[in-house]
This record gives C-alpha cells, structure tokens and sequence, in this order.
C-alpha cells in the first residue's frame, strides 16, 4: 500500500526554511555584533544570573516570574560551554530559530499534507516581522512558539493514527511539550489552553448542528481531554510547582488585569518609557513639538507611532503583516463555507483544527483590543498573541490557496507571478529584517550600544561606585549596562545606578553622554542635559562623564 | 470662788482659739496621712507571699510547693516542681535551689493554667532559665512530669536567661551579668515593629542580650542586643542597640514576682496566635508600674514584660537604661556591631545623657545625640551620600534645672570620627561619652540652626525642631539643591530659632544687647513664634548678630525695629521713632555649656543680661535701651533697606503738617509733601523728596561659546534686567518671561511673584532657554502688578521688553548616519549582512516557486 500523499517524506523542502533562518541570524548578528540589548533580554538574563548564583529555579530575587525553564536553559548552556549569559543570549541561542525553522515545516507539512507548502509556510512564519522579533531577542517566546508548534504538530500527527500504539508516542510527546511551555511562561499557556477550551466548545457547535461532521466527534474529544489535562497541569504548576506565577498574579490589582493575563495572553509592559518622571533641570519649560519616546504611553497602540520614523515607514516594514492579516479573514471566511456547506472530510481534519484555533486566536485578540481600549486593563498590559495568531493563520490561508482550483493561464502570467512573488518575498525579508533589529534608519527606539559606550561601564563600575548616572532618554544604556555586566553576583554589589528620562533629576550628579547620544537627540526631538558647567571626569574620545557640580559648597 | 469676769472671757476665747487650732491641727495631721498613704499607694510594692503548700513532686519525689502571692494581681499562684534532686522547694521561694533544677509554673489570677512557666536548669555549667509560653493561643503552657523536657508547650524555649554570676538577684536588683537569648515573637529592643513579624519560636535565635555590670577597672555596665531575625541583608533596622551606664549601678526596683527578671507589661503584646484565649485575669489594685522601654527618671522594672492577659511576653525592657538618667548613653545602630571587631555604628552613635546640674537627680540637663551616616553605609539610598560620612548633631540642655529644655543646637558637618570606645567582646569607633560635648564644641560645622524654648518644653530627647533633617541635609547639604527656601520648618508656638546656612565656624552663641537673647552668632536669620500667635523676624545685615526685628501678625508687618548708626530705629502704624544710643554689637560670646561650671557660669551670664521684657514687644525693646528718642514721623516707615558703608534708608509719608514738620526739624530745613526718602548713615540724617516711576526691563541672549547663532534643542542663555529709577521701591511686582514659537510652541521661562524693586536699584535674572522648534521665536519679558486690573482682570503690565531670535534647525540625521550607528564592523561591510539576507530570500523563492512544479 502506497503512503498516503501527504506523507510523501519531501525532506529536502525542510533545506529552505534551515537556510533562510541561518542567513537570517547572521545577518542580524552581524548588524551589532552581538552588541545590542532591549528589556525582554534583560530580564530573563538576569534571571538566568539569578539562577545560576543561587541553583535555585526560584530564586529570591530577580527571577522570571512566569517560568523556570528558560532562563534554566541559558544556565545549562552556560555551565556546558563556559560563555557568559550575555553571549549565550545575543549570539548562541538566537540560532535556536534554525530549530523553530524545522518544527514550523513539520507542522506545517503534517497540516498541509505537503513538503512544499509545508516549507512555504515557514518562509512566510520567518518574514513576519513580529515573529521574527521575538524569536531573536533574549525572550523565552523563541522556546515558546517552538514548543506551540510542537503542540499542533504531535495534535495533528495523533489524528492520523486510528490505533492507539501509533498515537501513544505523539501524545506522550505532546502532553511533555505541553508542560514544557507552561514551565516555560505560564500564561502563556494558559492562553493557549483557553484556545483548545474554546475550540472545542465551539466544535460541540458544529457537530451538533452539522452531524455529517460525526468525524470530528474523536477529533473534539481529543480536544477536550488535552483541555482537561493541560488545565491540571497549568493547575499543579501554579498552585505547587513554582510559586512565583501565583505571586505574579497577585500583583495584578484588578479582575480584569487577572483574567486578561491568564486567557488573553497579555502581560505587564517592561516600558520602553523614561525611568523617571520628568522634572529636574531646567530646561526653561520648552515644550518639544516632536513626538518623543519620553511620554509615558498609556497604550501600546500609540507607543506604534513614536517607535519609527513615521507612520509609512511603520506600514512599509508591516505590509506583510497586513497582507496576511487580510488573507486570514479572507480564508477563514471562505473555509466557514466550505465547512458549512460540505462539512469537514477526515483529511481536512488538520486544517479544520488550524482554522477553529486562527479563530479563536482572532477572537481573542479582539477581546483584548477591546479591553485594553475600553480602560479595563489598569497596567498597561501588552498584547502577545500575535504571534501565535500568525503561526495558525499562514497555514490556514496557504492551505486555502492549495484547495483553490486556480484556471489554466499562460506561462507568461505565472512568471509575472513568479517574480512578483519572490520580489514579494525579498521585499518582505528586509522589511522583517529592519523591523526585527529595530534598526536606526527606521526605527526610533536604537537598541545597539557602541563599543565606546560599553567601555565606560567597566570603568564606572570601578569608579563610581553606589552613585546614580544619567544614561540618555531611554532604557537603550540602561539595559545595555546588564548585558555588558559579568554574571557573577558580586559584580553588582557597588554597581552604580543607571537611570534614564527626558531630564535629568536633581539627585542625580552623573551624566553620561555619547556621540550615539547626539545622534539621538536629533532623532528625537529631545533635549540634551546641560553639561556645560559639569565637570567632565571621563572622556574616550565618544563618551564623555560628566559630574553635575553640587549647588551647595558641602559637597564635591 | 467664781471667776472674775475678765478671766472667763479670756478663757472662752483662750477655749474658742484653741478648739479652732486643735480642729486645723486634726485636719493637717488627717491629710498628711491620706498624703502619705496616697504616695505609699502609688509607689510600686513588692511582691507579697501569701500562702505556701507542699506539694509532691510530679516529676522527681523531691517536695515542691503551691505558693500563692500578691504579685501581679492579688491572688497569684505559683507552681513549683523540683526537676532534680532531692532538696525540697522552700516555702518563700527565696532560696538559691529555688532556683535551680526547678519548674515554676505562673498562674496569674489563678486562671486554673500557667500561663508563663520557668524551667531553671544547667546548661554547660551555667545556671539557666528557659521561660516558655503559650504557642497555640490556649492561654495554657503544656508541660509534663516525664522526659527529658518537663514543658511540652513546644520543643524550643521563648526566652533563655543565662546568669552568668551564678545566681539571679540580690539585695533588690539583678544580677549584673546575664545573657538572653530570645526566639519568639518577643520585641528584644527598641523598636523592633519592623521585624517582629518575622520572629518566631522555631529554635533560631532571633535576639542575644549581653548584660554586664561594673568590673575591675571599668565602672561602666552596658547592655548589648544583637537582634538577627531572618530579613533580608539591606533590610533597614536596628541590628545593634547598646546602652551604657558609665558609672553607678541600675536602680532597685520593687520585684513583681520571686523570680526578679520576671515582670509585667502595660504594652500590647504580640499573640502566638490569632485569636487567644480571652483573658479573665482579676487585677488588683496594685499600681501599674510604667513600662515598656520608657520609665520615669532613675526608675527600672523587671525585663521580661509579660502581657499577664495574654499569657505572653511582649517585650524585654532594658537593664541598663538609655535615657532615664544622667550619666548614660547609648548607640543605635543599622550596622551591626559584631564581638571581637572594630564597628563604625550609623544611626545614633553617642545619644548621650548629661548631668549638666551636678545634682544627681537622675534627669539629665543636657543631651547630646550624633546620627551618622558613615562612609559607603549600604542603608543609606541617598546617591549623594555615597562614599562620605556626614554628622548630624543635637545638642540641648536644660539651663534652669526645671526639667525643661531651655536651647538646643542642631549642626550638620562632616567629621571623622576615629576614636573608639572598647567594651569586652567589641569596640566601636564612636566619640567617648566623657569628650563628646567638647567634640561637638571644638570643631566648626557647616549647617546650624539654634532653637530656645520660650515656654515649658520636655521631652526625654531634648528639642526635635529643626534638627536639620529632610531637605536640609539631603537637598541642600548634599548639594543637590540649591534652593534655600523654606528648609526650616515653621515652629511651635513658643519657640524661636535661628540658623545659618554656612556657618563654619564652631557653634558660638552670642547675646544680643537690643533683644536681650541669646542667639546663634553668624545667624543669618531667624523666628520667634509667639504663643499669641504673633511671630518676630530677625535680620541681619552682617551676618554676625541681629540688628533688625520685625514683628508680624496675622500676614501683616505691626512693627519694625532696625540698629541704624548711632541708635536703635522703631516703626509701628503710627510713628517712626529714633533713639539715640550707642550699643555693642553683643554683650557676651559663648560656646555651649559643656560641663557643670560652663552651665553655671552660662546662667550666671543670662541672670546677669536678661531682662523681663514682654515676648515679641518691640517697643519694649526699644524703649529699655534707654537714651533719648526723636520722632522721626508721625507714620510707619515703609522700604527700610541698609545700604552700603553701613547706612540705612526707608520711605515716609509727610502728607499732613505733623509729618512735615517732624521731617523738617530733622532735615534742618523744610520738607515737602508727599513720600519723603530718609536716609541715615555715619554723617546725620538727610531727607529727600520720594519719586516714584515706571519700572524698566531687557531681554537679551547670552552668547553662547558653542555656536553664535542658537539652534532648537540646544541650550541659549538669557538675561533679564529689571531697573527701579524711582527713589521709592516698587513692589510686590510680578515678573514674567515667556517665549513663542513657530507652530504654537512656547513656553514660560520664568515667572517670580512677591518680588520688590529697590529704589534706584534693580535686579538681574539669567535664565536657561531651550527653543523646541526652529523658526521665528518671540521672547517677552514683563513687569506686572502684582493681582489682576479691576476693569477686565488681565495683569497690569509696568513694563515690557520683547527679543525676537531665529533659531536654526538642529542638522537632520541621515539615513547615513542613522545606518552608522551600531555597526561594528568597517564601512564596506555594513550592508553585507543585509544584501546577502535579501539575496538569499530571493534565491529560496525562487526555487521554492519554480521547483515542484505547478501543484503543492
């Protein structure tokens, strides 16, 4: 008996995904050479510190709150190779996306029953800008969205096995890959896990009004013992295993901050905003009349606007996002009636699981739009469902284009088509490109620090010692600082303090400023701190160190 | 024989006298004995025994006793076992066995449970008492005849008291070694609110105590507490408190209980559980003994302070005190002083305690307190403190001997401190208890304030106001702001201060002729409030002593009283006055007190110059100088400035012939009417006819060394000058700056109220301008009247000078530029990350579109 067709082992498809991810990297490795750093970074390498010093998975402090096993893995890759956290974050594991890479063209092809669209699928997943963002930066979301993958891959994979002896394996696998994303980030799962509630709820729907859909009667009831069994799990692991998730959902002050972080996958902003209010030297009261970063934003729908150069540039590094968002709505339209005409054929099982999750996933990105507008969430919540939101709906609408009877047309018209495509395709990967590293020509939050800049943090660590340095208008120095840092515990004791606003406190006598810094200001619109009478303790050369000199005669 | 009627009289009166006398006599005799019983009441008595029963031992066959006492209340009862051997309990319980290898079991109001149980045994050689309470909120101590332990209540004691002598008590005190080790919910020192919740009875030592008392040598006995419950390592409390006794012993004190260290406590006390066992304790009358860590003067009370309701001890009160007595001090210390090092202790280190008096009455007369911050304290989150030490003085003392604190100095500086005072066991590096008034007087001090109670003020810590707290020492000393308003607070009624800024000099006081007080030389200005409500300011001109007054009440000026050359000048509503006198600048200098003979002298030198003169009366004040006075005018005076070369001016109305003829006679030749300007220096009087006129005002850029022309977002340098041409001074006045830009923008660059213009003088503002935009930028500045016109509430603009400026555009930042930025690597490899990523996504969609042929 021949293998069905979409098991037709079409491995060689998996060698594009594998090579656009690893040019990928070092491209991005290669703008900043390592040297950047952003606040998603930063938390989980200080946690990873925090790991590590104390071999504890809960430290007392500076520990993820919502999983253990990232900064668990940076540790372990730590102890095995001998680099510091910091190279591990920026250089080593960014080329896990090599691994997302393969994950996302197995899943894709088990969906899509092919190498090919398997392997388009995940050159599109590579170019979307967001994805790509999160999965190259020091976050955990570079496990996560691989393990969801992992997830959806062994779900589909069991449904092909009508025995249990085939399926056991994968659903032993899924239900490990199930708890390693809630180790992972908690709430993230849990997300995840209303969407499998949510599907099967509404595939009761279905089957109840459609019964020639008996077919996905087993198909639901898989759905609703992973439901059970991942909420015990999310339950264990909240409740005993790692404490600090129930602590981090404490803090959250209103109900709806609550709900909304467990099932509408938003989390608590690591703000891109001043450190400090604003305040301090004076600046005669001018009021700037460019959009700056410094305003605390209230919503990350405006924080959109301050972020890039201007709004084109904005929806020029996104059209592809754009594009997919309106092709998903199009497509699950179009597979709503389908499904509601014809119903859902044993084959179309996987498609019909990818298209009940782009809904879900959809719904719930509305309700969090929603209230997120609506001021319901108090603590500038942030929005995280977007990727997996466009990890379901690539294949939805790739899977569409598959089933769609294209008419016969003139060798002339596919080339143009061709080229527009791969045009598309490049024009796509250099937006995802710019986006993804934030680079400076289009975007206003800089991310990379200089190795002049890095050079002064050494010698404020021995010099200046416990006092508070101003670090430019942004937490772009401030975080660079963390990752500049060696990973041991004591190397922060008599640390100074960086902080970062618009203005300079008073209580801060230390000023630091670099060329990267003027660069800044014109970018921004800001205003640089008057160091005119400071006094200058420190200069490379492009950066100087300024001492604010005190406005009493007591002090030095 | 009858009595001759003269002699019956005198006897019926000689009678009436004596039965009136004998009456007053009854009534002196009945009211010294209520007084005597009244004070025999309120004085605290010792226990009483009652009744003592043997018993047989539960635990070893050795006789025990069921003793009842007055001791708490008026029927207590106490439970003893023998634990070991074989001597039977004595019926007092006041015997050294009594108190070894013994269990006491206290059941105060005989409730029918102990409620606090004492096991005394031996522990390495040393005699020791493990105090045990109630852990599960029954009211009861569980114990039990068998075991090794004979309390069941829990397997870890609350408190272990170590006699390191051997015994417990003697002739009415305690012994004078011993050590506690504390592990419950127990407050071991003062203030320990902040950790008390994290103590608990779980076998951690959450307290030691280290008590010693007078030794070969070294007269003084301290008390250390080394307080480690489980907080975090910067958690901020009081890790090290020690107090000292330099010389004498702790007072007796009447015991409670037979145990001496065993007590009671008016306090709240911190339950094992949440909801105890409600008490039912019948008290006696037995008078409350004061408590806690505050006690009056020359008192103590047991330590181990038991809330008797509770069952549990709340506290363990000192046994060496800290402030109630006179020659005690004591060290409060965020750092921990730890056995057999050096410890420089932040906090409060000396907080010492003086017998000013020399009376020996156990109330101090003075008090000298330095809170530090040593170099690099890890407690300190201040930035500007990093790295340096700084000093905060009070120092205050009781003149009168009336138990209420007369002056007291808060000084700010910063010292090193490298002296140290050794202990058995620790030293710390602190300023010896017998040097530290001299310290604090011999050395100069950057920031000091000088506050006098005018009125009945104590407290057991000397005078709180203006101890240079806050934004004296962490703003304005610690450099991080120059702004010198309002860093003193307003005081109490009652109380005057004094202060200066930039003192640096040692802490002289100074006793001014006019005002006969005493004052803080080099003042540069001060307070009186008033109890009337009414307050005095005082102004110097040579920043040595005070040579003006001006007394306010309720926002407005009532009087004025200024030294002009050659007298004393007084203004009130009505008149203006002159009085010719000459006046030393003060009558006597002085150093604060340090001991018994500089107090003494010190009052011999206030009794001498003070005089009786009605608070806050300036025309008192004026009046008492003697010499002959001269009206001046017949209206307040109004604008009084000093000028340079030591003269002063004012303004005076002449609008009736009173005023004008008061003006001529000291002008010596007439005067017009109309405002008068007056002026008095070296050389006489001389009057001249006030004018006043329109204000003026500029506005001007300073050139900046970085670029001639300003360019947005950079910093430009203004200046504003404002002129009075008029010989009358003009205010309040408003000034306002504002500017205008391309676009909307703007901005207000200054904006000063209350401000008064000097006659023929004026003032100079630099500002910092930073122009957001380029363009076209308008900067004004006005001169206003102070409020709103009447007609169409706008402000009434005195005077207006206007600047119009371009600004240059800030240089752009390229794309260039902005790709530069980052790049590591050399100029012709910057894009080759990119052009190979865009390449390479071509070439995989390529094969991807055309390999695998038209189906998917």
């Amino acid at each position: 008996m021949t293998e069905p067709r979409y098991l037709h082992p079409e491995r060689r498809w998996v060698l594009l995904p594998l090579a656009f991810a690893a040019v990928m990297v070092a491209a991005v490795w290669l703008r900043y050479a390592g040297s950047w750093a952003e606040t998603d970074t930063v938390a989980l390498t200080t946690a990873a510190r925090a790991t590590g010093a104390e071999g504890t998975i809960n430290p007392s402090a500076g520990g993820y709150r919502h999983g253990f096993s990232y900064p668990s893995l940076i540790v372990f890759v730590a102890a095995a190779t001998g680099l510091s956290m910091a190279t591990i974050q920026v250089t080593v594991l960014p080329w896990l996306l090599l691994l997302t890479a393969g994950v996302a063209f197995i899943t894709f092809r088990a969906v899509l029953g092919s190498g090919r669209a398997g392997a388009i699928c995940a050159l599109l997943l590579l170019v979307q800008a967001d994805f790509l963002f999160v999965n190259l930066r020091g976050s955990h979301e570079k496990v996560t969205w691989t393990l969801v993958l992992m997830l959806v891959y062994t779900l589909v994979a069991s449904f092909r096995h009508h025995r249990f002896a085939g399926a056991a394996p994968l659903t032993i696998v899924f239900y490990l890959a199930g708890f390693g994303l809630i180790a992972t980030s908690a709430f993230f799962a849990s997300s995840l896990i209303a969407s499998f509630a949510l599907s099967f709820l509404g595939g009761l729907v279905v089957i109840r009004w459609f019964p020639r859909d008996r077919e996905l009667r087993p198909f639901l009831r898989r759905l609703g013992y992973v439901f059970a069994t991942m909420s015990v799990f999310s339950y264990l692991y909240v409740a005993y295993l790692f404490p600090p998730v129930r602590t981090s959902l404490g803090d959250l002050e209103g109900v709806a901050d609550r709900i909304a972080a467990l099932y509408l996958n938003v989390e608590s902003s690591t703000k891109s905003t001043p450190a400090q209010p604003g305040g301090g030297d004076s600046t005669g009261g001018a009021t700037a009349a460019t959009a700056t970063l410094t305003t605390a934003v209230a919503s990350p729908y405006k924080q959109v606007s301050a972020a890039w150069t201007n709004t084109t540039t904005y929806f020029a590094l996104t059209g592809f996002t754009w594009v997919l968002i309106a092709a998903a709505a199009i497509a699950w339209l179009v597979n709503l009636g389908r499904f509601f005409r014809r119903g859902v054929s044993h084959g179309e099982a996987p498609l019909f699981l990818v298209w009940a999750f782009a809904g879900v996933t959809g719904l719930q990105i509305a309700g969090a739009v929603v209230v997120d507008a609506s001021g319901a969430l108090g603590s500038n919540m942030q929005l995280r469902l977007f990727p997996p939101f466009v990890l379901l709906v690539i294949p939805l609408v790739v899977g569409t284009l598959q089933r769609l009877r294209w008419p016969g047309s003139r060798a002339g018209v596919r080339g143009v088509a061709a080229g527009a495509g791969v045009l598309c395709f490049a024009y796509f990967a250099g937006a995802a490109y710019l986006k993804a590293t934030s680079d400076p020509v289009v975007s206003n939050k800089w991310i990379g620090y200089s190795r002049s800049e890095a050079v002064v943090f050494g010698w404020a660590n021995a010099h200046l010692g416990g006092v508070t340095i101003w670090g430019e208008f942004d937490e772009r120095i401030t975080t660079a600082n963390v990752m500049v840092a060696d990973d041991r515990p004591e190397s922060a004791a008599n640390s100074p303090i960086w902080v970062s606003g618009s203005q300079v406190r008073s209580g801060t006598r230390y000023v630091m400023v670099s060329d990267v810094t003027t660069r800044r200001v014109l970018r921004l619109g800001e205003i640089m701190p008057d160091t005119g009478g400071d006094d200058r303790i420190y200069d490379n050369g492009k950066v100087q160190v300024t001492h604010r000199v005190p406005d009493s005669p007591y002090v030095p | 024989m009858t009595w001759p009627r003269r002699s019956r009289r005198r006897r019926w009166r000689n009678g009436v006298v004596g039965a009136l006398l004998g009456c007053l006599g009854a009534a002196c005799l009945l009211n010294a004995l209520a007084a005597a019983e009244d004070a025999a009441d309120s004085a605290p008595r010792p226990f009483a025994m009652l009744s003592s029963e043997p018993v047989a031992g539960p635990i070893v066959p050795a006789q025990g006793r069921d003793a009842r006492c007055r001791c708490y209340t008026a029927n207590d009862r106490i439970l003893v076992h023998r634990t070991a051997g074989d001597v039977p309990v004595s019926a007092a319980l006041d015997q050294p066995s009594d108190f070894r290898d013994a269990l006491w079991l206290i059941d105060a109001g005989v409730r029918g449970h102990p409620q606090i149980a004492v096991w005394f045994h031996d522990v390495d050689g040393l005699l020791v008492g493990d105090v045990f309470q109630d852990q599960d909120g029954d009211g009861d101590v569980a114990w039990r005849p068998d075991g090794d332990r004979p309390v069941s209540e829990s397997a870890f004691f609350s408190i272990r008291v170590v006699a390191r002598d051997g015994y417990w008590q003697r002739d009415g005190r305690l012994a004078p070694n011993l050590d506690l080790f504390v592990d419950d919910r127990i407050a071991p020192a003062f203030n320990a609110n902040t950790y008390l919740d994290s103590m608990a009875n779980d076998g951690r030592i959450d307290a030691t105590i280290r008590v010693r008392g007078p030794r070969s040598g070294d007269p003084r006995s301290f008390d250390w507490r080394d307080v480690d419950p489980p907080m975090p390592k910067r958690a901020g409390f009081l890790r090290t408190t020690l107090t000292v006794r330099e010389r004498g012993l702790e007072p007796t004190f009447a015991p409670v209980f037979p145990w001496y260290p065993l007590g009671f406590s008016n306090e709240g006390t911190a339950s094992a559980v949440a909801d105890p066992a409600p008490a039912a304790v019948p008290r006696d009358h037995l008078p409350i003994q004061h408590a806690g860590f505050d006690r009056p003067y020359g008192t103590t009370t047991p330590p181990l302070q038991v809330d008797w309701d509770a069952g549990r001890v709340a506290l363990i009160g000192e046994m060496v005190t800290s402030r109630w007595s006179d020659d005690t001090w004591f060290t409060y210390s965020i750092n921990r002083v730890a056995a057999d090092t050096v410890t420089n202790p932040n906090f409060e280190s000396p907080f010492a305690f003086y017998d000013l008096a020399d009376d020996d009455d156990a109330v101090p007369e003075m008090i000298v307190r330095a809170e530090r911050i040593v170099a690099n304290d890890p407690t300190i989150v201040n930035p500007s403190w990093v790295g340096r030490a700084n000093q905060k003085v009070r120092y205050a003392w009781d003149q009168d001997n009336t138990q209420n604190w007369s002056f007291k100095l808060g000084l700010l500086g910063q010292h090193r401190i490298e002296s140290v005072v050794p202990f058995p066991g620790f030293t710390l590096q602190t300023v010896p208890y017998d040097e530290f008034p001299d310290w604090v007087t011999e050395r100069p001090w950057d920031v000091a304030a000088f506050v006098a109670a005018e009125r009945d003020l104590w407290t057991s810590e000397g005078i709180y106001a203006w101890d240079g707290s806050g934004p004296v020492r962490d703003a304005y000393y610690a450099g991080t702001s120059s702004d010198d308003d309002d860093l003193f607070p307003e005081l109490a009624p009652g109380l005057r201060g004094d202060y200066a800024l930039d003192l640096g000099d040692r802490p002289w006081l100074t006793f001014n002729p006019v005002d006969r007080q005493l004052h803080l030389a080099g003042a540069e200005t001060g307070i009186w409030a008033l109890e009337d409500g009414g307050r005095i300011r005082y102004l110097s001109s040579s920043k040595q002593t005070f040579d003006g007054w001006q007394r306010w009440d309720g926002g407005l000026l009532s009087a004025e009283l200024y030294r002009v050359p050659g007298g004393l000048l007084y203004s009130d509503a009505r008149e203006t006055l002159f009085r010719a006198v000459e006046i030393p600048a003060e009558l006597f200098r002085t150093l604060p007190p340090t001991d018994h003979a500089e107090w003494a002298a010190l009052g011999s030198l206030l009794d001498e110059h003070e005089r009786d003169l009605p608070p806050g009366d300036l025309r008192a004040m004026f009046d008492a100088v003697g010499g002959d006075a001269i009206r001046v005018a017949a209206a307040p005076l109004s604008g009084f400035r000093r000028l340079d070369g030591g003269g002063a001016r004012f303004a005076v109305s002449a609008a009736d012939a009173e005023g004008r003829g008061l003006l001529s006679r000291l002008a010596g030749r007439p005067v017009g009417a109309g405002m008068q300007v007056v002026t008095r220096d070296g050389a006489g009087w001389s009057v001249v006819a006030g004018g006043a006129a329109a204000p003026s005002v500029t506005v001007a850029l300073v050139e900046s060394p970085r670029s001639t022309i300003p360019r947005a977002l950079d910093h430009a340098g203004l200046r504003v000058e404002a002129a009075n041409p008029g010989t009358l001074d003009l205010g309040p006045v408003r000034l306002v700056v504002e500017a205008a830009g391309p676009g909307g923008a703007s901005a207000t660059l200054a904006r000063r109220e209350n401000l008064t213009l000097d006659g023929e003088a004026g003032l100079v503002e630099d500002l910092n301008w930073t122009p957001a935009v380029p363009g076209s930028w308008r900067v004004e500045a006005r001169i206003e009247r102070a409020g709103i016109g009447v007609y169409d509430a706008a402000p009434v603009v005195l005077a207006r000078a206007e600047l119009r400026q371009e600004i240059a555009a800030s240089p752009a930042l390229g794309i260039a530029e902005s790709a530069a930025v980052g790049w590591a690597t050399t100029a012709p490899w910057r894009l080759a990350g990119f052009a190979a990523l865009v390449l390479t996504a071509a070439t995989i969609a390529l094969v991807a579109v055309r390999a695998g042929g038209r189906t998917v």
